[in-house]
């Protein structure tokens, strides 16, 4: 059925979830109103692009914020040089459009590991996938 | 198919007003009027105005990656279809939208687009739209030049040869799984978009009304607070929809219309079905 999901070489699974601890040191906006349902997300490196280390390539993301406003808070944590490019994709596939919402990510292209409903943005600094 | 509204929906204009603020020594030249596609974008207008205003025998010219666009006080998207952006733009039926080219520094969120980044954004727009209608299965057959051409006929307002390639996007051999839709809902607001079938479990056609109505219903991911659609979970698709005019193409959509002939024949080139939310 959803080939597009196994379809990058992944020789792991989406990482359990870390104890809460561990969510919010890796969360660039620290989470403080606990009533709102954050997105959880997972970036993958690929191609040339600095790796992440296993727990801060999970974050959770509000649902209002945009690829736009994400992409720049993810050069400065990811740490893209100036002279680089920082691409985000969706499924291996689509680079998601700047007014797109996570709460839009989500609804739309969410992977059900476990539990818990989660986005993979793949992240590289040279166009990927055409 | 149906080649009378695609063709309809193709060639249908709007009125739009470029002025150049610089505050150069003559003044400022004289407004660029023009008559733009719906479909097509202000990365791909932008340069022609330039022309317009660089025509003048001061010296002073006027670079691409020297200004800014502001529509109505805030800064204008570039990447948007002109058509989207006058139909949220509220101005009455057929007047002019008024676009003001800045030389000012320009603020954080404007984004300047040029024609290759434009050809970029508009090839990603058709995957994600073709992932979600066959999860990619027609993109990933196409030939490496099609996209491309795609676009190439998108720049060139070349309504036959959009279709000769557009309807392998169209056409596809399974249904659609997912519609691509994305519902404006107002205030310079980002975009819904979510998972929207075709048919509803018993069969029968899911309409434009009813998929809107799904899209503006609060997620569980919504904020809680200070919207009004987030009043208990009894409130129905009509509730939400009270009073308010579905506009795609500056066109009322009745509510009833299938979502399936949305899709295919009022969909703009980027493959997905913009949809305005005007209140009254």
């Amino acid at each position: 059925m959803d080939q597009a999901d196994g379809a990058p070489a992944s020789p792991e699974p989406v990482p359990a979830p870390e104890p809460a601890a561990a969510d919010a040191a890796a969360t660039p906006p620290p989470p403080k109103e606990k009533s709102e349902k954050k997105v959880k997300v997972v970036l993958k490196s690929i191609g040339d692009a600095p790796v992440l280390a296993k727990k801060a390539s999970v974050l959770f993301i509000k649902p209002q914020e945009t690829m736009a406003t994400f992409t720049a808070t993810m050069r400065r944590y990811i740490k893209i040089q100036p002279q680089d490019s920082l691409f985000f994709y969706v499924k291996s596939c689509f680079s998601p459009s700047l007014d797109t919402t996570f709460e839009t990510l989500i609804r739309c292209f969410a992977q059900e590991a476990g539990k818990e409903p989660v986005v993979e943005l793949q992240y590289s600094i040279t166009p990927a996938w055409g | 198919m149906d080649y009378e509204v695609s063709r309809k929906v193709w060639e249908s204009l709007v009125p739009v007003q470029f002025t150049l603020q610089s505050g150069g020594p003559l003044g400022d030249p004289l407004p660029y009027y023009t008559m733009l596609p719906r479909f097509t974008y202000l990365a791909l207008a932008l340069p022609k105005a330039l022309t317009s205003f660089n025509r003048r025998e001061d010296g002073v010219t006027i670079h691409l990656d020297k200004v800014w666009l502001e529509l109505n006080g805030v800064p204008a998207k570039m990447y948007v279809p002109i058509g989207v952006i006058y139909d949220q733009a509220k101005i009455e039926a057929e007047s002019i939208l008024e676009i003001s080219v800045k030389t000012t520094p320009p603020p954080a969120n404007f984004q300047m687009v040029d024609q290759e980044t434009m050809k970029a954004m508009f090839m990603q727009n058709i995957k994600q739209a073709d992932y979600l209608k066959t999860e990619a299965a027609v993109t990933q057959a196409m030939m490496k030049d099609e996209l491309p051409q795609l676009w190439r006929s998108v720049v060139n307002n070349n309504f036959d040869e959009f279709w000769a390639m557009n309807r392998k996007l169209m056409e596809t051999d399974k249904e659609f799984k997912y519609v691509p839709i994305r519902v404006y809902p107002g205030d310079d607001k980002p975009f819904k978009q979510s998972q929207i079938k075709t048919k509803k479990p018993d069969g029968s056609y899911i309409t434009v009304g009813e998929a809107v109505g799904e899209l503006l219903q609060p997620s569980s991911y919504s904020t809680p607070s200070s919207s009004e659609s987030s009043t208990p979970t009894s409130t129905s698709e009509c509730t939400i929809l009270k009073e308010r005019r579905l506009i795609s193409h500056g066109i009322v959509i009745p509510y009833h219309t299938p979502l399936i002939f949305a899709a295919k024949n009022l969909s703009y080139p980027d493959n997905f079905v913009h949809i305005v939310i005007a209140s009254n």
